[in-house]
């Protein structure tokens, strides 16, 4: 199992790595969204997290555009804002949003979706 | 006499005894016809003064007595010209009557037995028998005594012209060539030539400048020996047209000489020297040189120089020139690219959401089903979306593999009435006249009707969009070709406003759109002309215009005509037509409006005082209408058509709390509403919300830009466009009424955003490090970094708790001790790069609460830090006092920011700040008897200043 983890912060990068870790999934880490887009084209990976909140590019455009290359894997957009998120744009997408104050619920959230999937 | 006693000292023989040529003449020369008697009588003073002259091979000129009687040496003969040998036993002051005014004086006192004279390249005009010649001395005069008379003047002398004209010459070449850094362009150079020419009168007289332009040799430069400029580009206002000789040198290649009449002048010499630019002749420098400055070989080849420099400078200023438009050229390029992809996006954005929003209404259960009219809306949208896309693909294919013609037996008139129709009918609404002629007796032919449609199309909708008043013509014909058989022409005519005509050659560039404030609406890519050009020579033929400002325009395009012995192929009606009319000219838009709209026309409608005014400003009916819908539960709409109408409406008074506006529009757009109503006292407070046709962070950037409170991107679901007005009417009424309550809850939103992140980590760093199979490294990892977290927590919370207790005016439990600065200083700087601490080399201690003083430094730096790459702390012991100074090199801060900086929720809108930090800082300082200051802000930096009283030495 191998997890896309896009957070432009490095403490949460460390947090949840290390819970994916404790699970046994191997970790790509992008810093930006930017990376994201970059890391999905380069990389095979079984699902992302994404933060929604890493400018320039933002958590949804890179669902968006992960969706618009053809990509189906499960997607898991996180944000502490809710309010900032589209959640009609976010089901279009077949994106799941998750609390990011809620980590480890977080990554329990993805082993559900691949569990399903 | 006396001078019998000296003639045994030097005799006759004796003082002409030596070589040369004046030797010889002064032998044979009869002196007893001068004033000096025969030679026998000269005194000995006489005699030695000229076996020296004689016998010295440096130029020399003797001169004897009252009547100053020359005798000179073979050296001093060039110098003379024509004199020579005429002048030898003359008088001084008869053959050099030319300049006697200048050197008499000096001759008469030197011969009076004044001292020697010194003249150091002393301007005479001398002539030498070929007109007056400017010459050049240096000179020196000493006195013979004679025992008797008295005596003579010696001159020894050198013509110094070669040397003083040289280097003015090379003066006036380097004036010329050091003009080179200030010249960007053909017409500066010229402007740099005839400076320093016209400066040059010690040289010349005249000049002129002719280029070779595209319509033949052309004055550009001129001015004659009058000093005035010669009127250009008429070059016979010269004195003597110079156009003659240039001519003449253009022709040759070479440069040519002649002599003119001038009149007032006489005769004078003038060259004319081709201009080079590398090897080409660009043009020719006419050249009067200086009257007094002989035309000798030396003079022309530094004119051939002269001209050689121009060119240079004509070349250098041509290269400039064509890099500066070159690179104009590459701007307008790209300006014209973005207007065209941002054109694109909003018009492909417009119907989009027509067609979005009201299937996302009925998707998510907001309303269960759509009326007639709304899916009649949405239907036309969809065309209009086709068509966009159609007109796209048309253009990139034209621009790859090329538009391909299917040429089928077509009844062009018929397709041609058929497409006009609707047209038509766009007409009558818009109040305007469609004529058409089509002629009679035009058959089937061979034709690709699809094209056909697009040229007629695109020719109408682009005439009837651009025509206010009057008509549009379309008439259908054919006419000879002068190659091969004959053509159909079909010729658009409007009474629009026309084009100028610098701008008729780029109407069919597909970037391009004509700037017209009259247009009927700004709708259209800015393709149609291009798609309608691309698809008249897919055809064979051509699109050609013809238009005057004011009169109109004509769209001309003349296509082979092909006879086709067959019947017209039946062909599917498009609704490509009646798609392109409909969108041009909307149907009555009545059918859309919803009851509880008003529009501003009718604004004088009831309005409930408790009701907020949402004023919608959109020149897309639909939509505009669609956005009407949408808000009507936040209170009542009014609606504009564009921003004119809008900004009359607020302009006039009327009361608005939200604006609700579209970006592009015609007239006056959504940026100028928008700096409008910020420019405007009475309005500047008012929210502004915008309908964005860009993506993302682009939309957000826009938004900014205008100064708008929020955007909404197209396409917009209504929950969405809903939420976000709600909003801006809300944030509006906090920043005005009910501040207390609303901000307090807003404030709760803004800390507990501040302090999610830090608790999530501090919470999974937790429940990570409680496992036991962790590994120890990640585990120590893990609490390393949630301690500052941690920290930070404390702080916010200290920093809530505090604006909760100023909020009801009670005073902070201020907790004082002394308090080492260094060791607190050094804990908010570590980990932080770019931040540098500099401490003072005494102690800095300070009076102070400890955890207040640590949260205000850490604000102050976060702050610097989001703002900078480089922050210095430095700490300054002032007597009382203890500055702390954070230093930043940020941007600064915007005055208007600055003034109500301390004030709380001035961050507000911004994520990550809920502006209560430097208001909470700035109490907390100054209840500990201190202070915190912006001290200093500009362009490149800022400095807050934490004032704390300092702590007294024997204390701790």
């Amino acid at each position: 199992m191998r997890v896309l983890l896009a957070d432009d912060d490095p403490d949460i990068r460390l947090v949840l790595s290390a819970m994916m870790a404790r699970r046994g999934w191997s970790v790509v880490t992008a810093n930006h969204g930017e990376e994201a887009l970059a890391r999905l084209a380069d990389t095979d990976v079984d699902a992302a997290i994404l933060d929604q909140q890493m400018p320039p590019v933002l958590g949804m455009e890179v669902a968006h555009e992960a969706r618009r290359r053809g990509l189906t894997l499960p997607l898991v957009l996180c944000t502490g804002w809710s309010g900032t998120v589209d959640r009609d744009e976010a089901d279009r997408l077949d994106v799941v949003v998750a609390d990011k104050t809620q980590l480890s619920a977080t990554v329990q959230l993805l082993a559900d979706l691949l569990d399903h999937a | 006499m006396s001078h019998h006693r000296h003639m045994t000292a030097l005799g006759r023989d004796g003082v002409f005894a030596c070589d040369g040529e004046m030797a010889r003449r002064a032998r044979e020369f009869d002196w007893a016809t001068t004033p000096l008697g025969p030679v026998e009588t000269w005194s000995a003073s006489l005699r030695t003064a000229v076996a020296i002259v004689l016998r010295t091979r440096y130029p020399m000129i003797l001169s004897w007595g009252p009547s100053f009687v020359m005798i000179y040496n073979d050296a001093f003969i060039p110098t003379l010209g024509r004199k020579h040998p005429g002048a030898l036993g003359g008088l001084l002051t008869h053959e050099f009557a030319e300049i006697w005014d200048d050197v008499g004086p000096l001759q008469r006192a030197v011969l009076a037995g004044g001292s020697a004279t010194w003249e150091e390249d002393l301007p005479l005009p001398i002539e030498r028998g070929h007109g007056p010649e400017e010459t050049f001395f240096t000179f020196s005069y000493s006195h013979v005594p004679d025992d008797d008379g008295p005596g003579g003047v010696l001159a020894v002398l050198s013509v110094t012209t070669e040397k003083v004209v040289g280097a003015r010459r090379i003066a006036l070449l380097n004036a010329l060539a050091s003009q080179a850094t200030a010249i960007g362009s053909v017409d500066q150079a010229t402007a740099a030539l005839d400076a320093v020419l016209a400066g040059a009168s010690t040289e010349l007289v005249g000049a002129a400048l002719l280029l070779t332009l595209d319509d033949g040799p052309t004055l550009v430069m001129g001015f004659d020996d009058t000093g005035e400029a010669v009127d250009r580009p008429d070059a016979d206002s010269v004195r003597a047209s110079p156009r003659l000789l240039a001519t003449r040198a253009l022709a040759s290649g070479e440069q040519e000489v002649d002599v003119i009449d001038v009149p007032g002048r006489g005769r004078a010499t003038r060259v004319a020297c081709p201009v080079r630019d590398g090897d080409k002749v660009v043009g020719v420098l006419v050249v009067d040189p200086h009257p007094l400055r002989p035309v000798d070989d030396e003079h022309l080849r530094f004119l051939d120089l002269l001209a050689g420099t121009a060119g240079q400078l004509l070349a250098l200023g041509h290269a400039r020139q064509e890099e500066t438009e070159r690179l104009a050229a590459l701007d307008r390029l790209d300006a014209a690219r973005t207007a065209f992809l941002s054109t694109v996006s909003h018009e492909l954005r417009t119907p989009l959401t027509l067609v979005l929003g009201p299937l996302e209404d009925v998707v998510n259960g907001r309303r269960d089903a759509l009326d007639p009219d709304e899916v009649l809306d949405m239907y036309r949208s969809a065309e209009r979306l086709l068509g966009l896309v159609e007109a796209l693909l048309d253009i990139s294919r034209a621009n790859t593999v090329g538009l391909a013609a299917q040429w089928r037996p077509t009844d062009v008139r018929a397709i041609t009435a058929e497409v006009l129709r609707p047209f038509r009918l766009a007409a009558d609404r818009a109040g305007l006249t469609l004529v058409t002629a089509l002629q009679a007796d035009i058959e089937v032919v061979e034709l690709d009707a699809d094209l056909w449609e697009k040229i007629l199309i695109n020719l109408v909708a682009n005439a009837l969009k651009f025509t206010e008043a009057g008509q549009v013509t379309v008439s259908l014909s054919t006419a000879p070709d002068p190659s091969a058989g004959s053509s159909l022409v079909l010729q658009v005519q409007d009474t629009g406003p026309g084009i100028p005509p610098e701008d008729q050659s780029a109407v069919f560039d597909r970037f391009h759109r004509i700037q017209t404030p009259g247009a009927r609406s700004i709708e259209g890519s800015g393709l149609g002309l291009a798609v309608a050009l691309e698809s008249a020579r897919a055809l064979g033929g051509e699109l050609t215009v013809h238009s005057v400002p004011g009169e109109g325009s004509t769209f001309t395009a003349v296509v082979p005509l092909l006879a086709s012995t067959q019947d017209a192929r039946p062909r599917a009606a498009t609704r490509r037509a009646a798609s392109m009319a409909e969108s041009l000219v909307p149907l009555s838009a009545s059918a859309f409006v919803p009851d509880d709209v008003t529009e501003p026309d009718v604004a004088e409608a009831p309005t409930d005082g408790s009701r907020p005014v949402v004023l919608v400003v959109d020149d897309h009916a639909a939509l505009r209408h669609r956005v009407a819908r949408t808000l009507s539960p936040l209170g009542t709409i009014l609606t504009a058509e564009d921003g004119q109408a809008a900004w009359e409406l607020l302009d006039g008074g009327r009361h608005v709390d939200l604006v609700v506006t579209d970006v592009m529009m015609p007239r006056l757009d959504g940026h100028e509403l928008v700096r409008r109503v910020r420019a405007d006292p009475r309005l500047r407070s008012l929210p502004v919300v915008v309908l964005s046709a860009r993506a993302g962070s682009e939309a957000a950037s826009e938004a900014m830009s205008l100064l708008a409170d929020d955007y909404v991107v197209k396409p917009f679901g209504s929950e969405e466009l809903l939420v976000r007005c709600r909003t801006a009417l809300e944030l509006a009424g906090l920043r005005t009424q009910e501040a207390g309550r609303h901000a307090r809850t807003l404030i709760l939103a803004g800390v507990s955003h501040d302090m999610q992140t830090p608790l999530a980590i501090v919470g999974a760093a937790l429940e990570l490090a409680s496992d036991p199979e962790i590994p120890e490294e990640t585990r120590r990892d893990l609490l390393v970094r949630a301690e500052p977290r941690v920290a930070h927590l404390r702080r916010l919370v200290l920093r809530f708790l505090d604006w909760s207790r100023l909020s009801v005016d009670e005073g902070l439990p201020i907790a004082v001790s002394v308090v080492d600065l260094a060791p607190l200083l050094g804990a908010v700087a570590a980990g932080r790069p770019g931040v540098t601490l500099t401490l003072p080399s005494t102690r800095a201690w300070a009076r102070c609460d400890e955890l207040r003083t640590e949260a205000a430094l850490h604000n102050l730096v976060d702050n610097a830090c989001r703002a900078a790459t480089h922050v210095a702390i430095e700490v300054d012991t002032t007597g009382s006092e203890m500055v702390v100074r954070v230093r930043d090199d940020g941007p600064g801060i915007d005055a208007a920011v600055a003034a109500s900086l301390f004030d709380p929720f001035t961050g507000i809108g911004r994520p990550g700040s809920h502006g209560l930090g430097l208001y909470v800082s700035r109490e907390a300082a100054r209840a500990q008897g201190g202070d915190l200051v912006l001290e200093e802000t500009s362009a490149t930096g800022t400095t807050f200043a934490l004032h704390l009283p300092a702590a007294r030495l024997e204390e701790p």
